[in-house]
Order: structure tokens, then C-alpha cells, then sequence
């Protein structure tokens, strides 16, 4: 039989109480296997997964400049990877579950106006840890870098 | 904004040009605060998702709930320096392939950002210089 032990605090002096509600019916309110801390409405939730609305999560998001090869604001991300003129990957801080992400890409500079192009790369499957990102010219099918480059994913 | 960037290439590509990795200020700013778990949880995860790649079964693939919780619910492994935040990295999202192997050149470096050329001309010809 496992067991149960209540452990006060000894450097607190509050005193905490298990109140029950107004109820004539009998409940069992049944712990987590697992170590861990309870959170009420007033806590931070911000260290829980696996939340969601049913219309999936967001795995990832990313801005940064491909021209300048830097970050200007993130999710989820722990690096992104220069690959060469136009080819990037976005690494993620923590994994997905999976790798059958949908993903969103845009990117502009410059010149480019409406020819700028950006899609995952060829041939690089996505994995639960980062995406591919290719940008460049929609007219001549070639790489380039473009200033403004944007990616979210969800899953 | 992170003082270093890796500069690396990848032995199976040995055509493509050098890579660089940009390290994320959100990030790095976690990995100060002791917010990372050890690193073997990233390679567990890494490693099962090879397996399933190399079956050829990556499509359904889908993590183990418990090593990918540990990604939260292990411990934390504490506050980092940036050079120790750096070093981590390399390990995470760097393929292991290039850095736990010896080569006969060195196939990374950290570098101090002030180092990458900001020319990118040329940027498909990079490589690290001996």
C-alpha cells in the first residue's frame, strides 16, 4: 500500500488547509504519478506541454535577417544554421512530438518586391528538431538572401 | 546578442560551402538563467527519431511521452556561462557526426562573431580556414 504523508514547512508560519467544497457528493481527487508541483488559477503555467485548443500548437516561430544572419525575434528556437546564400535551418530549443508540421514562410528584401520567394528546401525533411528555410528569387528560380524572413510552424 | 557564432562543415557534404550557427538570444538567455536539461535528453530524442528515419517509418513517427517530457521534468543542469551555453549548443544542434568525430582537419570552430565576414559574396565558397 502506497502512502501518504503531509510535510509542513518549517521555516513558513502560515498555516495551509485542505478545505472541501459544498457538496453532498463523495469525490476522490486522484495525484499525478509524478513529481511536480499542483498549479491553481493563479499560478504560472508557462512550464506546461501538450496544451491545446484542438486547432494544434505552435511548434516554432522565427524572424531573423538572412542577409545579416541574425535573430530578430523567436519561439521556441535555440539557433538557426546558415547554409549558404539563401538556405537556413531553425533549430528548436525543445523537440516536437513529430515531425508532420505545417509550415508558413515568408520573406522579403530590398529589389525583390513580389519575387521574393521562401519555402522549406527541397529534399529536406522536417524533423522534430528543426526546419529547412529557403529564400530567393522567384523569376530565376535561384538562392538569395533576403532581409526580412519569417517562419512559423504548428503542429 | 551572442559574442560567438560556429562555423562548421559537414564531412558527408564535403562540396557545400561552411555553415554557420547563429545561437538565439531567448535562448541563450535560458541557458544562463539554469533553465537547460542535460544534454543526453536531446541526443535520446535525436537518436530515436535516426532510428525511424533510417526504417523508414519517419512519417508516423512520433516521440516517446516520457523522454520528451524530460525535455521539462528532467533537472536542470544549472546556470551556464555563454562559452558553456556555446559548447552546449554545439552539441545540440550541431549532427554529432561533425563534432564528436576526428577528422583530419577540424570540421568546427567558435568564433567570435566579429569574425564571420559580413561580405557575403562569396558566401557559397566559404570554408574554414585551416
Amino acid at each position: 500500500m502506497s502512502k501518504i504523508t503531509l510535510s509542513p514547512n518549517s521555516s513558513g508560519t502560515g498555516t495551509f488547509t485542505l478545505a472541501s467544497p459544498n457538496s453532498n457528493t463523495n469525490r476522490t481527487l486522484t495525484l499525478p504519478d509524478s513529481a511536480g508541483e499542483l498549479l491553481t488559477t493563479t499560478g504560472d503555467g508557462s512550464g506546461l506541454t501538450g496544451i491545446s485548443s484542438g486547432a494544434g500548437t505552435v511548434v516554432t516561430w522565427a524572424a531573423f535577417n538572412g542577409a545579416s544572419i541574425s535573430i530578430t525575434n523567436s519561439g521556441n528556437v535555440s539557433s538557426i544554421t546558415d547554409a549558404g546564400v539563401g538556405k537556413f535551418y531553425v533549430n528548436y530549443s525543445t523537440a516536437a512530438t513529430n515531425a508532420t508540421h505545417s509550415s508558413t514562410m515568408s520573406a522579403v528584401t530590398s529589389g525583390f518586391g513580389m519575387q521574393a520567394n521562401c519555402s522549406p528546401l527541397a529534399n529536406i525533411p522536417t524533423t522534430t528538431t528543426r526546419v529547412s528555410v529557403g529564400t530567393g528569387n522567384s523569376i530565376n528560380a535561384g538562392f538569395a538572401d533576403m532581409s526580412d524572413t519569417n517562419v512559423i510552424c504548428v503542429s | 546578442m551572442s559574442s560567438y557564432r560556429v562555423i562548421f562543415e559537414d564531412p558527408d557534404q564535403p562540396e557545400a560551402p561552411a555553415m554557420v550557427l547563429v545561437p538565439s538570444d531567448n535562448w541563450l538567455e535560458e541557458a544562463k538563467a539554469g533553465l537547460l536539461p542535460p544534454i543526453s535528453v536531446y541526443w535520446v530524442l535525436q537518436d530515436d527519431e535516426q532510428q525511424a528515419i533510417a526504417e523508414g517509418r519517419h512519417d508516423t513517427f512520433k516521440h516517446d511521452q516520457e523522454k520528451h517530457a524530460a525535455q521539462w521534468t528532467a533537472p536542470r543542469i544549472g546556470p551556464l556561462t555563454e562559452e558553456e551555453a556555446i559548447e552546449y549548443l554545439v552539441m545540440k544542434d550541431i549532427p554529432r557526426h561533425i563534432w564528436s568525430q576526428e577528422y583530419n582537419r577540424p570540421m568546427f570552430k567558435i568564433v567570435k562573431t566579429e569574425d564571420v565576414p559580413s561580405d557575403r559574396s562569396f558566401r557559397n565558397a566559404w570554408r574554414i580556414a585551416a
